[in-house]
């Protein structure tokens, strides 16, 4: 699972690309009100484009999912079967 | 130009009295402008829905406060952290009389707007001046 604080930014704006053992997420932050009639005091928030590449520790297979709420983004991505641990079966002779 | 315009940055640390809730508090980026009619404060409070968010504003000081919501990050075991989880809280100094009654607060994707409208004496007026 692969959580990214993104807030204010459209789930539009986000593209996740899964591949292997790396995600790459890229998108845009576009802030809405730009400020015709006024002045800033403070300007602390950026804006623009981002791109983050995440590797992974193992190898997913399967359908990965991406939910966004309250600006966190969070991907989840099945492990592959070889890297799940297996449970063995301990027989006495 | 570049594929990155912003970067992450780490989050800092808020300075607060010690509350009754444990946890961590977090400063939140803030956009502040003025308008001829009002002072809009933009802050980024990611993981925090609608109903953890506090305002309060007590004479000119205005305290902006929220939690993320609960179970967001419980029962994960972290493989890699880059950053800290825990609530939002910071504290201006108004240098405007704000009419309480129009305060309008706004969250979505993560982001807190709040529109303080200036008190009808706060605003700039303009005064004829009359020939005698």
């Amino acid at each position: 699972m692969v959580k990214a604080e993104l807030p204010g930014i459209e789930p539009g704006d986000v593209e996740l690309t899964v591949q292997d053992k790396t995600i790459v997420l890229r998108g845009e932050r576009r802030l809405a009100e730009t400020v015709q009639n006024g002045a800033y005091h403070r300007r602390e928030r950026g804006e623009g484009r981002f791109r983050r590449v995440v590797r992974l520790p193992g190898p997913t297979e399967g359908e990965p999912q991406a939910r966004f709420r309250d600006g966190v983004l969070t991907v989840t991505l099945p492990k592959a079967s070889e890297a799940r641990p297996r449970r063995v079966t301990v027989h006495s002779e | 130009m570049s594929t990155t315009d912003i970067e992450a940055r780490p989050k800092q640390k808020a300075e607060r009295e010690e509350g009754t809730r444990p946890g961590a508090y977090f400063m939140p980026l803030v956009d502040i402008y003025e308008t001829p009619d009002e002072l809009v404060l933009v802050a980024d409070m990611p993981g925090v829905p609608r109903e953890n968010v506090q305002v309060h504003l007590d004479g000119d000081t205005l305290t902006v406060e929220g939690r993320p919501s609960a179970g967001e990050y419980e029962g994960l075991k972290p493989i890699h952290v880059e950053y800290g989880v825990g609530g939002f809280y910071r504290r201006f100094t108004l240098g405007e009389t704000i009419d309480r009654a129009g305060i309008k607060a706004v969250v979505k994707n993560g982001v807190l707007t709040l529109h303080l409208p200036k008190a009808e004496r706060a605003r700039a007026r303009r005064i004829e001046v009359q020939a005698a």
